[in-house]
């Protein structure tokens, strides 16, 4: 397999990554390889409904100071700070390089930019005089935002909030901003926090799953909600190679396409996903053979995964598969930002971990996620998000760039 | 970015009206009184003016039963979408939609938190929910206009449109798309109206005096701004042309305008924010402002936008309660900062 000429890959220089899998990407990378998963009722996020299920969650003690309790947003720019620092210091960026080059900032997310706070709602509905901090937190921490402000960049801000694929596309809108020469270096990636809201409301829609995760498995009923983020350093080509900056990789595509039929659940035949892909591997020059693998949305709801697991046998015969939800839960806005890390890692080590809490194949639809700890070979491979609304994304990331 | 852009078609509303036309008439007659908001204040509720949008001329455009799940926000954006699209001719699988919002759909968000406390979290509606997310109008319309190319929304408060405008500019570039609409919406909600006045109090009344930075004379709005923004290989646009989108940190840079530049101010009287146009505006510069037509709210550079575009087609900018500018042949400047002294420029000219 060749890239296209032009394909303009642009340079992956740093990763950073936070999830109840692991405070650090290596640490997530492990507990991936380990089959392990964390998970249990939140202590933090109640709810008076009946059941209690299960979530991914981060330990406060992981955010930085003054960032774990308090509004949920704020929740959310705590961790994109702690997966940004990480990015950096894998790139190797100084503060002088972040002073001196043009840094932009594109993150996804989904409750770090909602006004739902719900306390100080109840005290507004009650006529009481709810105190402001809550707003006034709100209006200070929108992810990109907070991550430009403490690490004083100078570079375009951007918060995506496309719901779930926010954290897929925010990469893709950062490669832009690289490939147009806007910026030499951008921080692309996602975030979100737990929150009582988005719990309360994804068991308002009946696709909570009382059990651990069970992505394309006949007995999926559902997700498990999750939080933390993952950021990338996008780099461009002349900056990498004037800091002598190693390469992890490459993004090569990307793809963007709307379903244009329903607000909560996705195209029957997975129109978009299927044009949003097509859109990535055209752009990256490639063709499904060429793929290693595909990191899939995989969120264990019905029909996520009944339109996964059809569109890629259909689409890209051959090629293996795998959620690696059931290790992280759904982190919505932020999950197409570390899935995106964790494609990029499995490249790297020429090999997939088990998609965990895949059991029983659904005879609905021909796809089967790998079971075990596989190993790939090849160049690229792609990582899909759908999200609400019918909005899907797709990047095809290389290893190309690898010391 | 050396490239620009065609503006092909806009898309209006706000406190002023709906269009081209009622904009045009609120500049040049003046605006008419505002209405009231009832907002709580300890156990008194004060009548504060604000500046609303009506989405109700979207049904010139989209059937009314096809809009029964659309909720106000996104009726709002689509009002904006659809004149912008009006009589143009694009291949919807080759579109791409850019929505920027400072607030969301906040109607809906505050509804899905009334479902939960008012019928306890088990029996939270689920309708409400998927709705309630910032890409709801994104989703919805394109879904009513069967909008396939790729979406995007944004929310970076006040700097959201031009964010929306470089992510546009960029899809045209890349050739993903031969066609973007591009803007922004933000509605009111009366819980945003009661944090203003527990922030502002009764300098929240206006009238709205953008150009008397250290006062505070902001008046809450809610509207919608949005452009069919092509590559420039077709005939002349009427609109003219988007130039050049930039943003930085005002403490390490300050943006540059062309000598015979004019400059729209997003000034809308938030004394914080407008100490800042005070500090970093050139001497001789020209400025005008058109927040006492369409008041505060995060997505109003829509707005300027959009009026700049309508100034580029007439060959004059029409100033608020004063002559029409010339602007035939110069850039006019779109402007930007927000309270972390960040600012944003879009550039457009004929």
């Amino acid at each position: 397999m060749t890239l296209r000429a032009d394909s303009q890959g642009v340079p992956i220089t740093g990763m950073g990554c936070i999830t109840a899998a692991g405070r650090t990407l290596d640490q997530n990378v492990a507990s991936l390889f380990a089959g392990t998963r964390v998970m249990a009722p939140s202590e933090r996020v109640r709810s008076s409904h009946p059941v209690r299920y299960p979530v991914f969650e981060v330990a406060d003690e992981a955010l930085p100071d003054g960032y774990a309790t308090g509004p949920e947003c704020l929740r959310c720019s705590g961790l994109a700070l702690v997966a940004a620092a990480e990015a950096i210091r894998s790139a190797g960026l100084s503060a002088t390089d972040l002073r001196r080059l043009r840094v932009g900032v594109c993150l996804g997310t989904t409750v770090g930019s909602a006004m739902n706070n719900e306390q100080f709602y109840r005290g507004f509905r009650d006529g009481e005089r709810p105190d402001m901090a809550a707003i006034t937190s709100f209006l200070h921490a929108n992810p990109s935002a907070v991550v430009a402000r403490e690490l004083r960049l100078n570079g375009p801000c951007e918060t995506v909030n496309n719901a779930c694929s926010s954290g897929t596309v925010a990469i893709g809108q950062g490669a832009e901003w690289i490939r147009a020469g806007v910026c030499d270096v951008v921080l692309a990636g996602g975030t979100d926090a737990l929150c009582r809201t988005v719990y309360n409301g994804f068991i308002s829609l009946q696709i909570m799953d009382e059990e651990p995760v069970r992505p394309f498995d006949v007995r999926r009923c559902g997700l498990n909600l999750g939080e933390g983020a993952g950021v990338l350093v996008l780099e461009s080509a002349a900056s990498q190679a004037a800091r002598g900056a190693r390469g992890l990789g490459s993004l090569v595509g990307y793809g963007n396409a709307s379903d244009a039929f329903h607000v909560s659940a996705p195209h029957p035949e997975g129109r978009g996903l299927r044009a949003a892909i097509e859109t990535a591997m055209a752009q990256a020059g490639i063709a499904g053979r060429d793929l290693a693998f595909i990191n899939a949305h995989g969120t264990g709801t019905p029909e996520n995964d009944r339109v996964e697991g059809q569109l890629y046998p259909e689409l890209l015969p051959g090629i293996p598969f795998l959620s690696t939800k059931g290790y992280t839960g759904h982190t919505l806005g932020a999950s197409g930002a570390i899935e995106a890390a964790f494609t990029l890692v499995s490249l790297q080590l020429g090999k997939l971990p088990a998609s965990i809490g895949f059991a029983e194949p659904d005879p609905a639809f021909p796809g089967r996620p790998v079971t075990a700890a596989t190993p790939v070979t090849g160049e690229v491979a792609i990582s899909t998000s759908l999200a609400f609304g019918g909005n899907n994304a797709a990047v095809v990331l290389a290893k190309r760039g690898c010391p | 970015m050396s490239v620009r852009y065609a503006i092909r078609g806009v898309g209006l509303a706000g406190g002023f009206g709906s269009g081209e036309a009622a904009l045009l008439t609120a500049l040049r007659e003046g605006m008419p009184p505002l209405p009231t908001v009832e907002v709580r204040r300890d156990d008194q509720l004060i009548a504060v003016p604000a500046y609303l949008a009506d989405p109700t001329p979207l049904q010139d455009y989209v059937a009314r039963s096809a809009l029964r799940r659309a909720d106000r926000f996104s009726r709002l954006a689509m009002l904006g979408i659809c004149q912008a699209l009006a009589g143009a001719d694009v291949d919807r699988e080759r579109l791409g939609l850019i929505v920027g919002t400072g607030y969301g759909a906040l109607t809906t968000t505050f509804k899905f938190l009334d479902s939960v406390i008012e019928e306890g979290d088990a029996l939270a509606s689920p309708m409400t929910f998927s709705n309630s997310v910032h890409s709801a109008a994104l989703s919805n319309t394109s879904i009513c206009l069967g909008i396939r190319g790729p979406g995007l929304t944004v929310s970076q408060f006040e700097m959201s449109v031009h964010t929306a405008l470089l992510s546009a500019c960029q899809w045209l570039a890349q050739g993903v798309v031969d066609a973007v609409v591009c803007g922004g919406v933000d509605e009111y909600h009366p819980m945003v109206g009661y944090c203003r006045d527990r922030y502002f109090g009764d300098a929240n009344q206006g009238p709205v005096a953008p150009f008397d930075f250290a006062r505070q004379s902001a008046v809450v709005g809610e509207g919608v701004g949005f452009l069919l923004l092509t590559r420039d290989d077709g005939p002349r646009p009427v609109y003219g042309y988007l130039d050049a989108v930039q943003s930085g940190w005002l403490g390490a840079e300050t943006p540059n305008f062309a000598t015979d530049a004019v400059c729209i101010v997003g000034a809308d009287g938030h004394a914080q924010c407008g100490s800042a146009y005070g500090r970093h505006l050139p001497e001789g510069l020209p400025v005008t402002a058109y927040a006492p037509i369409y008041g505060s709210f995060p997505a109003s550079p829509a707005l300027d936008v959009a009026i700049a575009a309508i100034g580029l087609k007439h060959g004059k900018l029409p100033i608020y309660a004063g002559a029409d500018m010339d602007v035939a042949g110069r850039q006019i400047s779109v402007l930007k900062i927000d309270r972390d002294e960040r600012y944003a420029l879009a550039r457009v000219s004929s």
